[in-house]
Order: C-alpha cells, then structure tokens, then sequence
C-alpha cells in the first residue's frame, strides 16, 4: 500500500471533508424537494435527475478514478431500462404495439419476463454480466484509453440500431409507454423517497469503494498503469471489477429512471444520453462524485428550463459548456471552488507567517 | 446467386465511401494521435457543400467535390488551430472538444439550411447490367474518384516534401522541430487534409441520400470500425480494412438485413481486437 499511496496523486485533496459537506448539502435539498412546494411535474422531473445521478455515478468511478472514459454506457442503462419496462408493458397480456407489428402472442424469449423477481434480477444483471463481458473482451485485449472510448462508443450506435430494428420487443422509435413502479400501491412521496434511498446507497457504496484498497488502486491505475502491475497487481483484472460495478450502477440507473418517466424510449439510450451523462460528470468535476451530482444536477435543470424556451439549441449550448470546461475549467465546477477556497487558505497562512 | 453477386457489386461501391470517410480519420487519427469526434459532421458538410454548389447555384459535380474538399479542408485548418492544437497532450480532451464542435457544427448547419431533406440530384443517371447486376454508372464515379482519392493521398504522403516531413515528425516530433520543420504548419496541414477527405466523401454520398444535418453519425461510426479493424497507423490497412468491412456487410445484409451486418461486423471486430489487439496490418507495440 505505501508505494501504491505514492501513484496515488492528490489523495489529500480527493478525501476531504468539503466535497462531502457539498455532497450533504445536495442530499439534504433533494430530501426537501418535493415538501418544498413545488408541483408534483417538477418533483417528478427531481426523480429522473436523482436516477441519472447514480448513472454520473457509475461514470464518474471508471472515468474519474480510473481514468477510463466510456461513451456506451448509455448500453447499460439501457438494457435495465428496457427489461422492466417490457415487463410492465406484458402484465396485461399481448400489449398493443406487438398486436399492430402482427403479433398475436408474446415472443417465447418475453415470457420469463411476465414475473416481477425475474425482471428486477434480470434487468440488475444483465448490465453487469454485459459489463463483464465488454471489460473482459476490451481490457484483455489490451484496447487502451482511446480506442476503448472508440469502441463504446460504436457500442452505443449498435444498440440504438438493435432496439430501432427489433419493433416487436422495443415497439422501436415509439418507445415502450406505461411503465409503472415496481411498487404499484405507493404514492408519489413513496416512489420519490425510495428512488433517493436507492441514489444514497449507490452513493455510500461508491464512497465505501473508492476510500478502500481498490479505489486507491484504481486511482494509482489512472496515473501510472504500468508501475501498478509492476507492483505485482493485475491491472486488468481490477479494471474489468470496475467496469463491470460500474456497469451494474448504470442499469440500475436505467431501471430506476423508465420507472419514474413512466416510459423509456430511445432518446434516453441513445450516444447522446451517454455523452450528455459525461458531460454532467466533466462539468461537476470528475474524480469526486461530488461533481455527478452537482454537474448532473445543474445541467439536467438547465436543460428542463431552457428546453421550454429554446429546445433546439440545448445541444449547442452543452457543446458550449463542453469546450468552456476543456479549455478553462479542467476540473470542474467543484474543483473549481475547492481551488478558491485551499488557495484562499493557503494565502492566509502565508500572511499570517509573515505576521 | 442473382442477389450475392448484386450485393458484392453494391459492397465495391460501400466500401469505397467508407475508404473515403476512413481515410481522413485514420490520417488525422495514425499521425497527429487525435480522434476526431467531428469528422461526421465533416463529411455532413461535404454534401451540403455539394447541395448548396450544384442544387443551388447550378454549378457542375466536379466542381461541388473540389469546393467540398476545399471548405471542410478550411474548416479543418480553423479546428486544428484554435481547438485541437491546444490538446495534443490529452487525447481524452480533444475526444470531448471535438465533440463539443461536433454537437456546434451540426446545429449551425441546421438552422442554416433548415430541418427539411436536401436531394442532390445524379451528375449521370441510368444503370447498366454486368452479370445480371444491376449498376449505376454514378458508382463507377464513386469508385473511380476514390481509387483516385486513395493513389494522390499515398503519393502525397511518399512523394512530396510535405509528406517527407509529415512522417519526419510523427517519427521524431523534437528532432524534426531541431531540423527546423514547421511543425505547427505541418500539423494543420495535415489536419485540413483529413478534414478534406471527409468533404469529399460527403460531397460523393450526396446524391445517393437525402441530406440531413444528422447524416455524419452513422458514417463516422462505421469508420471507426473500419479504422480500428485496419490499425491506426497503415494506410493500406484501412484500405483493405475499408473492403472486407465494405463487402462483408453488404453480402451479410443479402442473407439478413443491414442492422444484423452491422451487429455481425461488429463482433467481429471486437473479437479480432482480442485476438490481434494492433490492427490488421500494424506493426506490433504501436498501440
């Protein structure tokens, strides 16, 4: 561990307590949101936001800490999505998008999915054991940095293209509409409040994860690869673990969030909801987690907002905001005010020696 | 029969669209280390370059694919020198500008020519049949501009004194820098002229489809692959990796459809990236 803590740059400045007051402070408006009052739309819309936080989550552990960025996970959250919204739309019998493609009974391969624990599990595991398969095929194959972000992203064209052309299982372009919760009895206060329970866990184990002796691998990966596997540790197989975790966190993100939306289409799934979700995380400030929920925070209101006015040129301005953050803020808006703030301190106890 | 040897005949013709738009990645992509995430949006701009010179102002086809070339060669030379050149030390930050530009690019064409379809029409209408297939003569352009395309790109590369010093620097980048190369100037140059090649390939699909400002997406996947497929650092490997992806495709998408082809090529390439992680025709630790 102490040569490993010596790859492990700005390890001080990754673990202090001022991201994780920010991070309380976020949670507890969250929490607030909807007694705020506010009307139950924006309150609904505050539930995707909390859904697509745990997929900056899920980015942010293998871009921010391992430094491996991937454009495809919109492929995870997808696949959960998918599988409990075709289980919502099967309960009651043929739905009627299968009986308009000619359908006159659900596909054998569906079937399965008429029970609710299969569903769930299936819809939790598959990104995984997908995960686990790209990671092992990319990592084992040596893909660095570059190409891998390449091959995600091609991933994601693949997927779009597979649940555009599969109309039978997907109803394509349309999307599955009439999705409900998985728990059909709770109100609207239920569903908020477990989407943010499930939001605080997958925090709480992300933040369990990266202060243990795999994050601290992870990051020491990030700097300098090879001297890690010098030290004796399989590179490969730790960035496969974290691709697969991260996986597992993006469909859940994608189960949680067709739930609330109460639809899923392939808008949500497409190579722009990935690269939307890295640029919340990029905006934020990544390697903190700090940063996926603020950035994912800021930017999804800010697209709801400006949306009602100018919807069309919502992806101009996040290109705008995309080269503002290359160019000047490198390290997010969270980086950003820590900077201030430790430089301000460290002014201080300048003047205060000179004293 | 009647359909394999149509579709192989139709795969020639793919696969000389996705040299043209494979080309100019792999060159901005093997010698400056960059990845363009804009080069789609390039290629969008090609075609409406040739919509705009040959629909609008009634000009010839020629001159809409020198026009094409020139432009996105121009525009190539602006990215180059306010964005990419700041960023040649992380690969991962030009990834997220140049798709920052991409995203600007296809806006700005957008609420330029409007949402609605652009149809370019055909410099040469008609078929004719060679063994039983049915060809258009525009594909023996197509095909012929690209071989064309391909021979001045190897010449200009081992030819001319811009290409001697194009590979001096992606050989030894300080040592050129010593020997008092241009290394800025070279590197735009380079640049422009991938940038270019994406032009021209917009500007040849532009008749074959309708043009909208979202076409470059689907290309400069495919080209991806193709690069990936070929290595990053041979230009005959993008070619011969442009003609197997090319041909295989179509005579998968014979049997099937085209989604399947594209899911089929790429496993396949995924695979030959586990089994032969530098590329078809890489030399080995260049990845």
């Amino acid at each position: 561990m102490g040569a490993l803590n010596t790859l492990d740059k700005n390890n001080n400045t990754k673990n202090s307590p001022f991201y994780r007051m920010v991070d309380l402070i976020v949670f507890m408006f969250i929490a607030a949101f909807p007694i705020m009052g506010f009307s139950q739309f924006r309150s609904e819309f505050m539930a995707e936001t909390m859904a697509l936080m745990i997929f900056g989550i899920s980015i942010d552990l293998i871009w921010g800490y391992a430094g491996i960025l991937s454009l495809g996970h919109a492929v995870m959250f997808g696949i959960g999505a998918y599988i409990i919204s075709i289980h919502s739309n099967i309960q009651g019998g043929l739905p009627s998008f299968m009986q308009s493609n000619g359908l006159s009974h659900i596909p054998i391969l569906l079937l399965p999915l008429k029970s609710m624990t299969i569903s769930v599990v299936l819809s939790l595991l598959l990104p995984l054991l997908f995960g686990l398969i790209v990671g092992w095929f990319l990592f084992k194959g040596k893909v660095n940095k570059v190409f891998f972000t390449i091959v995600t992203l091609i991933m994601a064209t693949m997927f779009t293209d597979i649940v555009l052309n599969q109309i039978n299982y997907t109803n394509g372009f349309n999307g599955l509409q009439n999705v409900t919760f998985m728990f059909p009895q709770m109100g609207f206060l239920g569903q908020y409040y477990v989407t943010f329970s499930i939001l605080l866990l997958s925090y709480l184990f992300v933040l369990k994860l990266i202060h243990s002796k795999f994050g601290v691998l992870l990051r020491a990966i990030k700097s300098d690869e090879s001297r890690v596997l010098f030290l004796g540790y399989n590179t490969i197989a730790y960035k496969i673990l974290a691709f697969s975790i991260s996986s597992f966190l993006a469909g859940l993100s994608g189960f949680m969030f067709a739930q609330i939306h109460g639809a899923i289409t392939v808008d949500n799934v497409g190579n722009a909801a990935s690269v939307f979700a890295v640029v919340c995380v990029a905006f934020g400030g990544r390697g903190y987690i700090t940063g996926a929920l603020l950035g994912t925070l800021l930017l999804q209101w800010a697209n709801n907002i400006l949306s009602d006015n100018f919807g069309g040129i919502w992806p101009a301005i996040l290109g705008v905001i995309l080269l503002l953050v290359v160019f000047f803020m490198p390290v997010g808006i969270i980086g950003k005010i820590q900077q201030i703030i430790y430089h301000n301190k460290v002014s201080k106890e300048k003047v205060e020696l000179n004293e | 029969m009647q359909g394999l040897i149509q579709s192989i005949f139709d795969g020639i013709n793919d696969a000389s669209i996705l040299l043209l738009t494979s080309l100019g990645l792999v060159i901005i992509f093997g010698l400056l280390g960059v990845v363009n995430m804009a080069h789609g949006e390039l290629i969008m701009i090609g075609s409406y370059v040739m919509y705009f010179i040959t629909s609008q102002q009634k000009m010839n086809f020629f001159i809409g694919i020198i026009a094409a070339f020139i432009i996105t060669a121009v525009i190539g030379a602006v990215i180059e020198i306010l964005v990419v050149k700041k960023l040649y030390a992380s690969p991962e930050d030009t990834i997220l500008a140049t798709y920052a530009l991409s995203l600007l690019l296809e806006r700005i064409v957008y609420y330029t020519f409007g949402s609605s379809a652009k149809n370019v029409s055909m410099p040469i209408k008609g078929n004719f049949t060679l063994l039983g297939a049915s060809i258009p003569y525009y594909n023996l352009i197509v095909i012929f501009i690209s071989i064309l395309v391909l021979i001045s790109t190897v010449l200009f590369f081992f030819k001319s004194k811009a290409g001697l010093q194009i590979r001096a620097i992606t050989d030894n980048r300080q040592m050129s820098d010593a020997l008092g190369i241009n290394i800025n100037k070279i590197d735009t140059l380079t640049f422009a002229y991938g940038a270019g090649l994406a032009g021209i390939a917009g500007a040849l699909l532009a008749p074959t489809i309708s043009v909208v400002s979202t076409l470059g997406q689907q290309y400069v996947n495919q080209a991806f692959m193709t690069v990936i497929f070929g290595g990053v650092s041979s230009i005959f490997g993008t070619s011969l990796g442009a003609v197997i992806i090319g041909e295989a495709q179509s005579i998968i998408a014979n049997f099937s459809n085209a989604i399947i082809a594209a899911i089929l090529m790429f496993a396949i390439v995924i695979i030959m990236i586990r089994v032969k992680p530098e590329g078809l025709m890489t030399k080995r630790g260049s990845r």
